[in-house]
């Protein structure tokens, strides 16, 4: 890895994946520089949630390779990925039901023995990044009570207290209110200032809009445009990804 | 004195027994994900092993339940490296394997001990209830200290402590488990471990409670399926309140009908529960 410049994170490189006979990632490539806040955008089937299975270790691909931090990643499972320090959450969020917001978050530092922190030092960092994400007051509430949007948020902290060096968030402001994706972007680039670097899809673009460095659109299965949110969200490539080439041309400013 | 007191208690007593006896299936199925067919035989072994210490080396009683405990410890350690070799479908391939286990383990006892019946006869003394015309065996009140210091023990590890806390995370979703990174094959270990002491502190017991026959493995599995099935998963004490049903249930069954009627209310009990309980031992995000 050369000295100068930032470090790369992750690198993803001719990344294949075939569902059948349908092709879902064709060779898709990009590298992430450590510190950035990439974005990942593309309408429904794009393949951005392959991609993230596929670099988080929970699905294989059929060709290429992804790197972290230099070392080749490709075929490790997501525990060991989880204990490198890339973490990730699912639009689905991945929590223990019957467990407390607090506990839930504890669990997160249930790290390898060598940097398992004691279990007085777990709680005070659970409560810590369950403050971070404005759910301390709800701290003993069992997660299936909670609703979906701040499931993710338990998510969110849960995998932060795993101390990831990169991390995954997979439509984590879905369903969000205006106010709660401001709160959110604000949280997550004080995180990037603290060197966590980070790779979002988003369906809507209204956490992108606000945070990303970089955004990447991704349409059946290939990276169609990059650059920074505000230069793509009118790009006329990402507009008829989205709508259509037919309504895209009608309605370009309304994506 | 109230002709249901005596019922009651001995209810209780054999109730806690089978709590006892179901802790340990009941974390391993759990957290491990087997369903140890070979459960029954394996508090069997501790109870013969109990049995033989006491009648050949006289050892004492309280010292039985440690010793036990211990090897039946390095007996499951073991079972855990062999059973994570398994390949998939893992439930169904740790099912056969533990049934093949449990027959191994019947003829290996019949060929040690013999198809003859055998007790330990330890002399317990009665305790009167001053201002009660009521008095049990000591072993019973034993029983029922036993059950609620290990259950309330096991409860509080599993609430309490960070490992609890992570094995209770793998009880509930074993893919969120990993998401967290937590090890869930080391959870694994420590439940069969966990198991392995409970499975060896039942067999003392047994051999002091009920008859040791090479074939008395199938009815412990049993009751520890039937007390499992009525807790669900990873309840801890559900599965005193499971076993104290069980055990009222049958005592009032002997008492009313006769004692050939014991076996036959686990079974119906059993076949009761799999009809209006059919998720009793549905793990909560089966894929």
């Amino acid at each position: 890895m050369a000295a100068q410049g930032p470090q790369v994170c992750l690198e993803v490189r001719q990344i294949k994946k075939y569902f059948g006979d349908q092709t879902v990632l064709r060779d898709v490539s990009f590298s992430l520089p450590a510190g950035e806040i990439l974005g990942l955008i593309g309408p429904n089937g794009a393949g951005k949630s392959t991609l993230f299975n596929i670099i988080s270790g929970w699905q294989k691909a059929d060709a290429g390779s992804v790197f972290f931090f230099g070392q080749e990643i490709t075929s490790w499972t997501p525990k060991d990925l989880s204990r490198a320090g890339l973490a990730r959450t699912f639009q689905v969020p991945q929590i223990f039901p019957e467990m407390s917001a607090w506990e839930n978050v504890l669990m997160g530092a249930w790290l390898p023995p060598q940097s398992r922190p004691s279990f007085s030092k777990a709680q005070e960092e659970a409560d810590h990044w369950l403050s971070l994400v404005g759910l301390l007051e709800l701290r003993h509430t069992p997660a299936r009570d909670l609703p979906l949007a701040q499931q993710r948020l338990v998510e969110l902290a849960q995998v932060l207290a795993t101390r990831p060096r990169l991390l995954l968030l997979d439509e984590i402001a879905a369903g969000f209110s205006l106010g709660a994706v401001k709160r959110l972007a604000a949280g997550l680039a004080k995180l990037r200032d603290q060197g966590l670097t980070l790779l979002l899809t988003d369906h809507l673009f209204n956490l992108l809009e606000e945070v990303a460095d970089r955004v990447l659109a991704l349409d059946r299965g290939e990276i169609i445009v990059q650059g920074p949110p505000a230069a793509l969200i009118h790009h006329p490539d990402v507009v008829s990804a989205y709508l259509g080439t037919r309504c895209g041309a009608a309605d370009n400013g309304e994506a | 004195m109230w002709v249901g007191t005596p019922i009651i208690f001995s209810g209780l007593a054999l109730g806690s027994f089978y709590a006892l006896m179901a802790l340990g299936f009941s974390l391993i199925l759990s957290v491990a994900r087997v369903f140890n067919l070979a459960h029954g035989e394996m508090i069997l072994l501790s109870g013969y092993l109990a049995f033989v210490l006491w009648q050949f080396f006289q050892a004492p009683f309280f010292w039985l339940l440690p010793i036990c405990s211990l090897a039946l410890l390095a007996l499951t350690l073991p079972l855990h490296y062999l059973l994570r070799r398994l390949p998939e479908p893992y439930g169904l391939n740790s099912l056969m394997v533990t049934l093949g286990l449990a027959l191994l383990l019947q003829s290996l006892l019949l060929a040690w001990f013999s198809a003859d019946y055998r007790l330990m006869r330890l002399d317990w003394p009665a305790v009167a209830i001053p201002g009660l015309d009521f008095s049990f065996l000591s072993f019973q009140g034993l029983l029922i200290i036993l059950a609620l210091a290990v259950t309330a023990g096991v409860h509080l590890v599993l609430q309490r402590t960070f490992l609890g806390k992570a094995l209770r995370a793998t009880i509930q979703d074993r893919e969120a488990a990993q998401v967290a990174g937590i090890n869930v094959n080391q959870m694994g270990l420590v439940a069969f471990g966990l198991g392995g002491l409970l499975i060896g502190l039942a067999g003392p017991l047994f051999a002091q409670n009920m008859y040791l026959y090479p074939a008395a493995g199938t009815e412990a599995t049993m009751i520890a399926i039937v007390v499992t099935i009525f807790a669900g998963l990873g309840r801890t004490r559900n599965i005193l309140l499971g076993g104290w049903l069980l055990g009222l249930t049958q005592s009032v069954a002997v008492f009313t009908m006769g004692s050939k009627w014991r076996e036959l209310v686990s079974a119906a009990l059993l076949l009761l529960l799999l009809y209006f309980r059919p998720e009793g031992l549905s793990l909560k995000k089966e894929r």
